[in-house]
């Protein structure tokens, strides 16, 4: 059969016409095209559009349509100086002395914008450090609240009109007899006293106000009595060899921290432990002093009058101790104060009471007693007596007094401005720079009077609750953009500079007062005020016999910041033991006692607005963005209480619903509640935070802050309390002393050390690693933190956060656990709740050779560098968040939003805060890794001057900011290849330790561990 | 069915609405624009002419 398959032809057909043949198929089928398809070809009738002008049309239309959808913004241009500024050079920062905070600092500053405070190097008590506080002050000055010009009852006004109206107001009432009241807060400037003093003058009804929420004012008044003067003496606490401290936080909130903590630990020296002091702290609620303290002893403020005056009788009557005579009549009233009944009766500890006495009786001279502010003015009195008794005034310096130039008023004062606004004797009131509605007592009735006076006016710097409800609220510039002066100690007078001229229309407050005083709204000039603090200054010039003349001097002046005085007189102090006769010692209840303190970062409420400030954790319990009551661990079983949980406290018919914080340490039926917090007329990042105490102070003793016979309830109800360190109870058995078992935290005593100095290391093993060791040639960075000399205090945080433009990330992300701190103070607790042993660990990345983070980074985003660092590539990171899982000491930071935009509805995402960033670090966005960076700008910058110089890079050349700002010193920072380096010696003293060194990443953070100076060996 | 609006027309009115959504962005929506931290004038610093800097 052939395989040819014979095919029939068939027809194909594709339409039933085509099937039947339609002559209009063939006839499509004879054309090649269809009708009208190749009709004549006319380029006329084209369109004349050209696909080249197509194409430019369509982009031209799509950028206008990204112009108009976009929210784009003119960033501005970036133009080289044509005309340099004189002094400015690009890229390369100035350096200003001026005053912040009361205290004298250096400003850096960058193309006219200061970006960091820290302390004044030169200056002989600063000596270039910095408390926690002030650097944060910069976050003020680039508040996007803050007040930008005058308000007439909430309307914008002219400086010159409102000038004018208000001369008017002030000269009637002068021709009304109408009292003008000026409210202030302490003076410490003799130009603004001179002020002041002036304004009287020229308007003689004025009368002078001024009130301080938690003073020293009680100490001042038991020195008048005690020794006709209210200017105190500075202590020589580098000499004092005991110190005991008596609800006194004299390294936390009292006093010149920064000096207390640089002459503190000046006695806390590894390098010569044979010559480490030893603090005794007595106190009710737990501080910062109080965890640093070598023996600490529980007992309520209400119960420390009785406690001198039995310490008096056991050391004056029983060990005979007299370096002065005491009268009669003073022996008497010490002996009904038996020492071993009041051991007995707040059930302490005896020994640690017998060792206090015995080592004061022993270092007679060479020790010191020091009373609380909080306390009363008797307490205080009694311990100046003691002081003198033991022969403690030798550690007074009397050639560096704490100065005082006016007194506060009193509450008879204060009640007197009430009434008299009340009955409508004021004619016009001045807030000069505080917020009296709200740190003043709600008794007092102030607020209430301000209704009735026609005329008030607050020159503030921010709206608070008192420019809410004034006629005028004057816009006040910043401290970095004023001129002034603080004599505050008798052998240092310090100058402030404006560094910037005011950014907008406001005024510095005493230039306003100037130009009322000058009696003209057109007398106003921005200069007139450093001319008249510049004239003021020729009285100290005069003083000083010096051979330049009064310009020079004046310059040089400014440029140091301050100058060494030589009093005209020194105060003469004479003892008047009669003082002593007035104390007559209360007796304590058994109900509770309200204590309430000082804010150790947001003052007296100045500062809520500041979210720096507000994120900084407490040093004691870890909270953040609150407030809240302190309660010790038995009085919250009793109360049925557990953390959150709210308390009602009435006192005296006024109460207070707060939630309540554990404190383990605290003395029972004693509730701590900061000041500061619950301010209601305040900017969106301070909104809701905290909870006023002020309510509950009493009107007729505004300088009470024990408050006694507090009943406290338990309402119901709980309020989320963040903290950046977990509270579990002391005796979990999962957690307790976890911290000592892995050697996380190592501690010894000082008798210890003596006896055997190689105790930390005696049951060490050698640890192997499996990689190959590299050899770093050069400058290997590391850095040492001496735990003997870190007070927890947490300047190295606030510093941080400024130099390496940390975001704030609010209260809902710090309850996360995502506050982005790079350095941060962990705190232990070891022992029982009711009398537990503080440990304090700065906490940060410690840069390991064998650093588990970089080996997991799929991108490769962390490395380390030749010198030792572990670096951070911000851009190649995609966000893994591997690293952070891997580091063992949880260092690692992650921007899980750009915090920027996400804090408070983007309160810190504009043109104004923005300049707040330092240049020199990079500002990091969403989705990225951050941490600690040895803050590689300064080594860079070190090294590029080095090289120009012509030289090595030694590593003294750089110095952190945690460094730098540490008033301690107990962070060194340096080249661990040169061995005659400070970092190598303490690398390599006995007592220096690696936290989990187990695990041999190798971190080139050294800790020295905290020797406590007890009596024996053990802690 | 042919277009009854031709290329040159169409994009030039799209062009023109798209310029004219610039212009109302700019005028008055910014206007409405929720800028609550009053910053609304570009913000100048000026080193203060008297300030006497130092080294550190």
């Amino acid at each position: 059969m052939s395989l040819k398959k014979t095919v029939e032809k068939k027809d194909f057909w594709k339409n039933l016409k085509e099937y039947y043949n339609d002559p209009a198929v063939l006839k499509a089928k004879a054309n090649e095209f269809a009708d009208g398809v190749t009709d004549e070809f006319n380029p006329d009738t084209l369109n004349t559009v050209s696909r080249r002008r197509f194409i430019a049309l369509l982009s031209a239309s799509a950028a206008f349509a990204a112009t108009a959808c976009s929210d784009y913004q003119d960033k501005g241009e970036i133009i080289p100086y044509t005309k340099r500024p004189e002094g400015v050079l690009p890229g390369k920062p100035n350096f200003y002395a001026t005053i912040v905070n009361g205290k004298s600092v250096l400003v850096r500053v960058r193309e006219g914008r200061p970006i960091n405070i820290e302390g004044n190097p030169d200056h002989p008590i600063y000596m270039g450090k910095i408390d926690a506080q002030s650097p944060a002050v910069l976050l003020n000055l680039y508040d996007p609240e803050r007040l930008k010009e005058p308000y007439k009852k909430k309307r914008k006004i002219d400086w010159e009109k409102a000038d004018s109206e208000i001369l008017d107001l002030l000269g009637e009432a002068v021709v009304k007899n109408k009292e003008i009241a000026i409210i202030t807060d302490r003076i410490a400037s003799p130009a603004t006293l001179k002020l002041i003093n002036n304004f009287k003058e020229k308007f003689p009804t004025t009368k002078w106000y001024s009130y301080q929420s938690s003073g020293d004012e009680n100490k001042r008044i038991a020195w008048q009595s005690s020794y006709g003067s209210r200017n105190v003496p500075s202590i020589k606490l580098d000499k004092a060899q005991i110190i005991l401290s008596l609800e006194s936080d004299f390294l936390g909130r009292e006093g010149n921290t920064i000096e207390n903590t640089r002459l503190f630990t000046q006695r806390k020296d590894v390098m010569n432990s044979n010559n480490f002091n030893r603090l005794y702290s007595v106190e009710g609620a737990m501080s910062l002093t109080g965890i640093n303290s070598d023996y600490r002893i529980r007992l309520r403020a209400d119960a420390q009058l009785e406690f001198v005056l039995s310490l008096l009788n056991e050391i004056v009557l029983k060990k005979n101790v007299q370096q002065i005579t005491l009268t009669a009549s003073i022996k008497s009233l010490i002996s009904k104060y038996q020492l071993k009944n009041f051991i007995n009766k707040y059930k302490l500890d005896s020994i640690k009471i017998n060792y206090l006495v015995d080592d004061l009786v022993k270092y007679q001279g060479q020790s010191i007693v020091l009373a609380g502010e909080i306390l009363p003015v008797d307490v205080h009195s009694a311990v100046i007596m003691l002081n003198e008794v033991l022969g403690n005034s030798a550690l007074y310096d009397y050639n560096s007094v704490n100065l005082d130039f006016h007194p506060m008023s009193t509450s008879d004062e204060l009640k007197g401005l009430v009434s008299s606004a009340s009955k409508g004797n004021i004619g016009v009131l001045i807030n000069f720079g505080i917020n009296p509605i709200f740190n003043m007592p709600k008794e007092l009735g102030l607020e209430e009077a301000f209704q009735k006076i026609p005329n008030t006016i607050s020159i503030v710097e921010s709206e608070n609750e008192t420019s809410d409800k004034s006629t005028y609220t004057l816009a006040a510039s910043n401290e970095l953009e004023s001129w002034g002066d603080n004599y505050v100690r008798s052998d240092i007078y310090e100058l402030q500079q404006p560094l910037i001229a005011p950014i907008f229309n406001t005024r510095q407050k005493e230039n306003i007062l100037l130009t009322w005083i000058n009696g003209s709204a057109e007398a106003y000039s921005m200069d007139a005020i450093h001319h008249f603090v510049m004239e003021n200054f020729k009285d100290i010039y005069n003083l000083q016999n010096s051979p330049v003349d009064f310009k020079s001097y004046w310059y040089n002046a400014l440029h140091d910041g301050f100058v060494k005085v030589i009093p005209s007189a020194q105060i003469k102090y004479s003892f008047n033991q009669s003082s002593f006769d007035k104390i007559s010692s209360t007796e304590t209840t058994s109900e509770y006692l309200v204590q309430l303190q000082k804010s150790y970062f947001i003052g007296d409420g100045k500062f809520a607005n500041n979210g720096w400030l507000q994120e900084i954790p407490h040093p004691v319990s870890k909270v953040a963005w609150d407030n809240y009551a302190a309660l010790s661990p038995n009085s919250a079983k009793e109360l049925g209480v557990e953390n959150n949980d709210y308390v009602k406290v009435v006192v005296n018919g006024k109460f207070l619903e707060i939630p309540v914080m554990l404190q383990p340490g605290m003395a029972d039926k004693l509730l701590s509640i900061e000041l500061g917090y619950g301010r209601t007329v305040i900017g969106d990042a301070g909104k809701n935070s905290g909870f006023n105490a002020v309510v509950l102070m009493s009107g007729t003793e505004v300088s009470n802050y024990l408050l006694t016979n507090a009943a406290v309830t338990k309402p119901g109800g709980s309020y989320k309390l963040v903290s950046t360190q977990e509270h579990h109870p002391l005796d979990d058995n999962s957690v307790k002393d976890f911290h000592k078992i892995r050697k996380i935290i190592q501690e010894g005593t000082v008798e210890e050390y003596k006896k055997n100095s190689k105790f930390l290391h005696e049951d060490e093993h050698n640890l192997i690693g499996i990689t190959r060791e590299h050899k770093y040639e050069g400058v290997k960075w590391g850095m040492s933190i001496d735990l003997n000399k870190c007070t927890s205090c947490a300047s190295c945080v606030t510093s941080c956060n400024v130099e390496n433009n940390i975001p704030v990330v609010g209260k809902d992300q710090v309850a996360n656990g995502r506050e982005m701190h790079w350095i941060r103070i962990d705190r232990y607790y070891s022992g029982t709740p009711d009398d537990p042993e503080v440990s304090g660990q700065p906490m940060l990345c410690q840069h390991c050779d064998n650093a588990p983070c970089e080996n997991v980074c799929p991108v490769n985003a962390t490395n380390h560098s030749p010198d030792g660092l572990n670096q951070m590539a911000y851009n190649r990171c995609v966000g893994t968040r591997y690293c952070a899982n891997n580091c063992p000491y949880k260092v690692r930071r992650f921007n899980f939003y750009n915090f920027r935009d996400h804090f408070a509805d983007a309160y810190y995402e504009n043109e104004l805060t923005s300049l707040v960033n330092n240049p020199e670090v990079t500002v990091r966005s969403r989705g990225v890794m951050e941490k600690c960076t040895f803050c590689v700008q300064r080594i860079m910058e070190a090294r590029e001057t080095a090289i120009a110089e012509g030289r090595e890079l030694k590593g003294s050349d750089v110095k952190t900011a945690c460094q730098s700002a540490c008033p301690a010193d107990a962070i060194v920072f340096g080249d661990t290849n040169d061995k005659e380096s400070k970092i190598s010696k303490y690398r390599e003293h006995e007592l220096g330790y690696h936290v989990l060194e187990e695990l041999y990443v190798k971190p080139n953070v050294t800790y020295l561990a905290k020797l406590r100076n007890t009596h024996s060996e053990e802690a | 069915m042919k277009n009854k609006i031709d290329r040159k027309k169409f994009f030039v009115t799209a062009s023109l609405s798209a310029f004219g959504l610039t212009l109302l962005n700019n005028t008055p929506l910014k206007y409405f624009n929720n800028n609550k931290n009053g910053i609304e004038k570009k913000i100048t610093l000026n080193i203060h002419p008297s300030a006497v800097k130092r080294n550190k």
